[in-house]
């Protein structure tokens, strides 16, 4: 699958090159460079939308070519590849061996692990596996001469050196293209279930997400979806729904008798607290992919947030009905939520809409240092400015503004897509 | 500069730094000193020139601005365990000593994390939660006396870290002194804010970044049940080839680790476990979770055992045997004095398939070089920690240690590993991070700590083979003036 040419970077046009190899990938960012112009890392295209849009002009440099393995020691439980290769793809490989990369991605047909790494994907799986942090264990990115760079290495355990890779990974690309990379793998679960818990009725949601936290079970996931949500979900997995309202899933995997006991557990702790009977869903690969493709329709306004997971419930049920259409998926074991909805996407009532949705993610009542955030995913490419899209800045970043200084200090990269000065 | 600032500049040091932290809150004779010349790692010593007792960020803050101001290096220190020299006072200057900062701010178990001041003692915490059912799941074996100061300075690992991560997987975020007295609160208890992932960037960077003044870390859940195994193996080999074999076959143990010959027998006079003498190692491999299923892999793992060749295999029966043996496991280096006088402990890293290997290479320089190697170590990791057994009275042991000990390590990275998996570069391994990493590499290293610590200030002379505040290269540096042959 091919980008279209010139691709479109929220509202601006950008002309693509194709490097095949990692060399030449490096030798374009130097002509870039030498140019005046910006580079701007694309993977599958499929995520562009997310941060600023470009404020210089520039070409953009697609990884997917890049998509060797470099080295699979299978045994290891590690594989080294080149990150313009796709999720889909990886999967693949790490299939032959019964062994996978437990993130969650959205497309990942299209989506490359680069544009993985850069945006910090994940989802509902990440309360039972962690993030991409948690699985790269190396990583080469070109800096801005165009010259690879590397740090960490193919061991499992390393720390010699700064772990560079980190502050790689959500820098969407801002810190420089990364083409090569090594990951921490996990054998596939003999078993994985799914399970649908009907919640219905609003003050059934905080009894629901205390109990998992203390429950006799370890869900390898805990979400709460909104009722738009949860018929989105339904139609995606082709399942039908108990009832119209919120929506709880809850999985596991792992030994087939360590689900089935389980499963079976969470039947009969939550009987009281549900609406309804709590269902085993049949046939949950579809499940887990609709699930994790769960984000709304494409025109629609996207925002992500972050709090205290106890605090997850009250602004979940805040995003319920800050727009029409909307729809709701938190993460209830690390306090992300992610929302969607059809606003008024006029700038004025949308920043007052979003300004007003960060104050129930910063509570007053809550100490500063627990203070949440929310961040403007998607939205029209007119509205996006950083004051929409991040909020006011924080004290760390003038610290990463002068990263950004001292690791590109031209401004090479996405210049203006992360951050005020990132 | 040399080891010892000027007489009057002292002096003025001495009399800001006591405004600060009280006369109470401070050293300087140099008896008193003598403790701050090394850490775990004894083959380097240098002088600080005072060790001052903050007990809060202002404090930190405040003598952190005096340093600046005097031009005195300054480098923070938790509780000295480092076995990478990684508080060994370079440039001579101010030790930070974060041993006053000890208390548990915060417990938050709905919110699955615990707020700490840097001093606090790692096990402290786990003792804290256990009572709820919950734990701080990074273990190392020096937890008892290590703070998470440290722990996160060094990004340790532990044995339980094979399953549940390493220090930096169970970090939320840090308040920072950094090294010009700016205060800053790096990620927290909410996860993903947006910007850079500096948190991760600051774990492992072995205090060259500033003094950490607070750390949000996560709790985990207790696992319902725990299954601890103890195998006994005729040879080393038999027991690297099974560790491969576990790995290879796609178990993820809680725990696994190996005891040698050697370390058994100092192990068992120390702790009287019970452990066979004559066995060429043994194992502990620990798998935890659900009840259901748990005695299904503890099963398929026995098996894997016995088919390469184990003695016997054998299950704690009680919470106390357990609990014995793991302490005989934890505090096992205590039990090294009894081999020999020195000893000097190596922390190298190889795939995991490659033990056997890398074993059987060791064995080979452990004779050539005429130096008893013990071996105890996270073996389902391949993080390898080797002790070299001598005595430092003899020049030739000594120098046949550092041959062994960079052999060990060179083999490490032929065979596609590290020269340290926890331990950390600090002093010690500098010489090898241009044997892992390109120069470009390594600048984009230098510029990041440009952008935490542009003076170099901040811990000089450790982790990058570059002099602190410019990039000059490895043999231009002021550097080892503290190095001195061990006597
Ligand atoms: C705020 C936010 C919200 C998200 N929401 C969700 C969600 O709800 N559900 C979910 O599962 N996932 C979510 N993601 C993750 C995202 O969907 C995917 O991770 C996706 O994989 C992007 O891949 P791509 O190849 O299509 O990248 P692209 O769309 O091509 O690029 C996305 C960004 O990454 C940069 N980039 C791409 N490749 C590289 C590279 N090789 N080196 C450096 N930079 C590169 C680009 O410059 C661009 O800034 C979210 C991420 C963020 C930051
Ligand atoms: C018997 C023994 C067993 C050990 N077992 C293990 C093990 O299993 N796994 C493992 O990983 N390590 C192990 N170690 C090594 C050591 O215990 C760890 O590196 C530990 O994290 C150091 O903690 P500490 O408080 O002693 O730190 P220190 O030794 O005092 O300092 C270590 C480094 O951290 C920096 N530092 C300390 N506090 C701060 C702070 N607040 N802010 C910024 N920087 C700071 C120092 O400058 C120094 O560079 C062992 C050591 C011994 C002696």
């Amino acid at each position: 699958m091919s980008v279209q040419e010139p691709f479109d970077i929220q509202g601006h046009g950008v002309a693509v090159k194709h490097p095949a190899t990692q060399e030449e990938y490096g030798q374009l960012v130097q002509e870039a460079a030498r140019g005046g112009q910006a580079v701007y890392p694309l993977g599958g295209g499929t995520r562009q939308y997310l941060g600023l849009p470009p404020v210089k002009p520039g070409v953009a440099l697609c990884t997917r070519k890049l998509d060797r393995v470099i080295d699979y020691p299978a045994r290891d439980m590690t594989v080294t590849v080149e990150l313009g290769m796709t999720v889909a793809r990886l999967r693949e490989v790490l299939a032959a061996e019964n062994q996978d990369l437990p993130i969650d991605c959205p497309d990942p047909e299209r989506a490359t692990l680069g544009g993985l790494l850069a945006t910090n994907g994940s989802g509902s799986r990440r309360h039972g596996y962690g993030t991409p942090r948690d699985y790269l264990l190396g990583l080469t990115a070109i800096d801005d001469h165009g010259r690879p760079t590397k740090s960490g290495g193919r061991v499992v355990k390393n720390v010699a050196g700064y772990d560079m890779g980190k502050l790689h990974i959500g820098a969407l690309g801002t810190l420089g293209p990364l083409v090569q990379g090594t990951f921490k793998l996990k054998p596939r679960p003999e078993a994985t279930a799914l399970c649908l818990v009907p919640l219905g009725a609003d003050e059934r949601l905080e009894a629901f997400a205390n109990h998992l936290n203390q429950g006799r079970t370890r869900p390898i996931s805990m979400d709460l979806l909104s009722p738009g949500a949860a018929r989105e979900f339904a139609r995606m997995a082709g399942q039908t729904l108990p009832n119209a309202g919120w929506l709880g899933l809850v999985g596991f995997d792992g030994a087939e008798v360590a689900v089935r006991w389980q499963v079976q557990n969470l039947k009969d702790e939550l009987r009281s607290m549900a609406s309804g009977e709590v269902v085993e869903l049949l046939s949950n690969a579809m499940a887990w992919e609709a699930l994790a493709a769960l984000g709304g329709p494409h025109g629609s306004t996207g925002l992500r947030a972050g709090v205290l997971p106890g605090e997850t419930v009250g602004l979940a049920r805040a995003l319920e009905t800050w727009a029409p259409a909307s729809g709701v998926v938190a993460h209830l074991g690390a306090g992300i939520v992610n929302a969607w909805g059809d606003p008024d996407t006029s700038r004025e009532p949308l920043m007052a809409q979003v300004e007003r949705l960060r104050h129930l993610a910063q509570p007053k009542r809550l100490a500063q240092s627990k203070s949440g955030w929310l961040v403007v995913t998607r939205s029209a490419p007119s509205a996006r400015d950083a004051r929409m899209v991040f909020g006011p800045g924080r004290e760390d970043h003038p610290l990463m503004a002068e990263i950004k200084r001292q690791l590109d200090p031209g401004c090479l990269f996405n210049p203006g897509r992360f951050l005020t000065d990132l | 500069m040399t080891a010892t600032l000027a007489e009057d500049k002292t002096a003025t040091l001495l009399g800001r730094l006591t405004k600060i932290v009280g006369a109470d809150g401070l050293i300087s004779s140099p008896a008193e000193l003598m403790v701050y010349e090394c850490d775990g790692y004894t083959m380097e010593k240098n002088r600080p020139e005072v060790v001052v007792f903050p007990r809060s960020t202002e404090e930190i803050v405040g003598v952190v601005k005096v340093c600046n101001e005097l031009g005195v290096p300054f480098l923070p220190r938790g509780s000295g365990t480092s076995l990478a020299g990684g508080c060994l006072p370079v440039g001579g200057g101010v030790i930070i000593s974060l041993a006053r900062m000890r208390k548990i701010l915060e417990v938050d178990i709905r919110n699955r994390y615990a707020l700490v001041e840097p001093g606090v003692i790692n096990m402290w915490l786990t003792n804290r939660v256990k009572g709820d059912g919950w734990h701080y799941a990074p273990d190392p074996s020096s937890q008892g006396a290590c703070t998470i100061g440290g722990n996160v300075a060094t990004n340790s690992g532990g044995p339980h870290t094979l399953k549940y991560g390493v220090t930096v997987n169970h970090i939320l975020g840090v308040e920072l002194v950094l090294p010009d007295g700016r205060v800053i609160q790096i990620g927290g208890p909410v996860e993903e804010a947006p910007g850079y992932d500096l948190t991760g960037l600051v774990v492992g960077s072995e205090g060259t970044f500033g003094v950490v003044s607070k750390v949000w870390v996560r709790l985990v859940r207790n696992p319902q049940s725990v299954r601890t195994l103890l195998g006994i193996f005729e040879s080393i080999d038999d027991a690297t080839m099974t560790i491969s074999e576990i790995i290879g076959a796609g178990i993820v143990p809680a725990a696994l680790e190996m005891l040698d010959n050697l370390i058994l027998g100092a192990v068992e006079e120390a702790f009287g476990f019970g452990f066979p003498l004559d066995a060429g190692a043994v194992l502990i491999m620990e798998v935890d979770g659900l009840e259901a299923g748990i005695d299904d892999e503890a099963a398929r793992i026995e098996a894997i055992a016995l088919k390469n060749k184990a003695r016997k295999v054998s299950r704690a029966n009680t919470e106390a045997e357990r609990m014995l043996l793991w302490k005989s496991r934890k505090q096992a280096f205590g039990a090294v004095g009894r081999l020999a006088p020195s000893y000097c402990t190596q922390d190298g890293v190889v795939p995991r398939t490659r033990l056997p290997e890398m074993l059987r290479i060791m064995h080979e320089i452990s004779k050539r070089h005429d130096i008893r190697i013990a071996n105890i170590f996270h073996a389902g990791d391949g993080n390898m920690h080797p002790i070299l057994l001598f005595d430092e009275r003899d020049p030739s042991q000594v120098q046949r240690v550092m041959e062994a000990s960079h052999e060990i390590l060179d083999t490490c990275l032929k065979l596609g590993g590290s020269v340290t998996g926890e331990h950390g570069i600090g002093v010690e391994k500098i010489d090898f991070m241009p044997k892992l990493f390109s120069p470009d590499d390594l600048m984009a290293m230098t510029r990041v700590r440009q952008a935490f610590n542009p003076s170099g200030l901040c811990s000089p002379g450790k982790m990058l083979p570059t002099a602190g505040a410019c990039s000059e290269p490895s043999s231009a540096r002021p550097l080892k003036p503290g190095r001195r042959a061990p006597h």
